[in-house]
């Protein structure tokens, strides 16, 4: 890892020995209390309402990646007072002699802007070195998290490995986060079907983001007598960026799973480089089913679904997206262009997470059906 | 205290050794790869205990008691957990969790007391979250407590016995812990459930505080 890279993972933070975090946060707390209020101890209270256990990229990953979740951690910290524990596996060339595991500690002090005392966070980074180094991941996490606390797992840059680490890490968690945005691999869906069962609470940030649209395509169908239209569907077209193709096939497993489709069979499958083809039967009723994906779009910034068709009942519903921020609507009795889409910022989906309980029901049935979708030759070949 | 019967010993207690694992950083060995340990062992190193006390006071209330080597850190707590109300006030929105009100009492380290409860999340919405109320020696008074045995040792010497067992009650303890002891002679088994150094105990010590529809606290 870079000089810059290793600079924004560990911040300010203090080297320690694994075994002394515990009394290194007490010291720094003392330090805390004397700068907030001249010198008082008791003047920064330890509040904390969730350990937050982050897997941070390893090596290879960009600058950007790093910086992106550094900067989630911090605003996600604002809004919620939490230990967080940054977990990170490096090289084990570059390992200190005789070191597997080493650990850094900081504390930062946000004010509440609310008003009235301040949202505070601990932070402990813990580097380990090859695979021996991240054997130690799952104990420290034992020894360090804040007792008889929730505790969620955020695996927000890449696909979950599978294996022991994970397993043994998800089993200490009440809620696992991960998003499939970030998850470029062909079977990821189908690999976080399988993740997700085991995980006592599941939540996907990829999915969480489709929130907004959802809502709009669901408009659609509010006026009496469309809502039918879903039970006779004709064709189903999304249309994405490169990078959003997981959004793509959520997207579908939704249509899919809220029409009735979600027990269907797909059959006479196709696929080209960048169009793939589903042609999905269920009783007697048989259509296509497509994802596309296009490169033309503008907004530099943006990635995920650009054009969502619906053909039910001899009619055509769609939404397409303007730009970063703005969506059009099509239906057989309205249309509009220029709707504002509300996305939200990653922390405050997280924060949303957290306050939930379960796994969305919604969310595990779309991901069943996309995972079937993208389970198949059309996908694969 | 109620008695553990010899014969029925596995329905109340479950033992463990630990193996091969990671504590606090540092890779440890299996207790049967210590220096002057028999590689064939079974001796143990966990035990979890289900027991009862036959009183009106605590009449019914399952207590359970764990204490290992090799845990992931050191810690000494009595966690209460209150029993679950008969009607769930905010249950029906489906989207909060019900919430058991648990008293832990942390005797070391960070000596303080803290009682976990369910709070309303503040908003329009009626959705609760845990929280802890916490009370700490070390914030409270700026100052941690001396360590035990700086106590103990102050008070053997001026001769007060208030925190000092009595030799009727050791005499008690042992007799208790020898039924159990019994019951595991009699089984004369070669075989104990393992456990990685650095986890909270064996599968098995879950099972036996899930029975009663319970979990481990995480301390």
């Amino acid at each position: 890892m870079s000089a810059q890279a290793d600079r924004i993972v560990l911040g300010d933070g203090k080297p320690v020995d694994p075994a002394g975090v515990e009394a290194a946060f007490t010291g720094l707390w003392r330090e805390a209390g004397g700068k907030f209020a001249g010198g008082s101890e008791s003047s920064v209270v330890r509040a904390c309402l969730w350990n937050l256990v982050a897997h941070l990229p390893g090596p290879s990953a960009g600058l950007t990646q790093v910086k992106r979740l550094d900067k989630l951690l911090d605003d996600l910290t604002q809004g919620i007072p939490s230990r967080v524990i940054r977990l990170q596996s490096r090289d084990p060339e570059t390992a200190p002699k005789g070191t597997d595991v080493q650990a850094w500690v900081a504390t930062h002090c946000h004010p509440n802007t609310s008003g009235g005392g301040t949202v505070n966070a601990e932070e402990v980074t813990l580097a380990a070195y090859g695979e021996v180094g991240a054997s130690h991941f799952p104990p420290l996490v034992r020894a360090l998290r804040v007792p008889d606390l929730p505790m969620a797992l955020l695996w927000l840059h890449s696909l979950p490995p599978k294996g022991r680490l994970v397993g043994q890490l998800m089993q200490s968690a009440d809620r696992m986060i991960v998003d499939s945005h970030f998850m470029p691999e062909k079977g990821s869906l189908v690999a976080l079907q399988y993740m997700r069962r085991s995980a006592a609470a599941f939540s996907d940030l990829g999915w969480m983001r489709l929130t907004p649209m959802r809502y709009l395509i669901a408009k659609l169908f509010d006026p009496p007598g469309h809502a039918e239209n879903l039970g006779k569907l004709d064709g189903v077209e999304v249309e994405v960026t490169p990078d959003g193709l997981n959004e793509g096939f959520l997207l579908l497993g939704w249509i899919l799973s809220r029409s009735g489709y979600g027990d269907y069979k797909a059959i006479d499958q196709g696929g080209a480089k960048d169009r793939f083809r589903w042609h999905v039967r269920r009783g007697n009723r048989t259509f296509p089913v497509d994802l596309s994906t296009r490169t033309d779009f503008k907004g530099e910034d943006y990635d995920g679904i650009l054009r969502c068709t619906i053909q039910a009942g001899g009619g055509r519903y769609g939404m397409a997206q303007v730009d970063e921020e703005h969506v059009s609507l099509e239906s057989p009795h309205h249309v509009e262009h220029h709707v504002a889409l509300h996305g939200w910022e990653d922390a405050e989906l997280i924060i949303s997470a957290l306050q939930g309980v379960g796994t969305d029901r919604i969310y595990t049935e779309a991901l069943a059906v996309a995972a079937k979708l993208m389970d198949t030759e059309a996908w694969n070949q | 205290l109620r008695h553990i019967d010899p014969a029925k010993v596995d329905g109340s207690v479950v033992r463990g050794q630990y193996a091969q694992g990671h504590v606090l950083g540092q890779n440890v060995p299996g207790y049967r790869q210590e220096p002057g340990v028999d590689a064939a062992s079974v001796r143990e190193t966990y035990v979890a205990l289900r027991l009862y006390i036959d009183n009106w006071r605590w009449g019914g209330v399952p207590i359970f008691l764990r204490t290992a080597k090799r845990m992931p850190k050191k810690v000494t707590t009595i966690s209460i957990k209150f029993k679950d109300p008969p009607h769930h006030l905010f249950h029906s929105n489906g989207r909060t969790e019900s919430v058991a009100n648990i008293l832990t009492i942390r005797i070391q380290p960070d000596e303080g007391i803290s009682l976990h409860f369910g709070s309303k999340i503040p908003g329009p919405t009626m959705d609760l979250a845990p929280v802890n109320m916490e009370f700490r020696y070390g914030t409270s008074f700026g100052r941690e407590p001396p360590e035990a045995y700086e106590r103990l040792i102050l008070d053997a010497m001026l001769g007060e016995s208030t925190l000092f067992i009595r030799d009727d009650e050791t005499e008690a303890s042992w007799e208790f812990i020898n039924r159990i002891l019994e019951g595991w002679q009699s089984q004369k088994r070669r075989e104990i459930p393992l456990y990685a150094a650095g986890s909270w105990g064996p599968d098995e010590a879950d099972e036996l505080i899930a029975a009663v529809g319970a979990k481990w606290g995480q301390p």
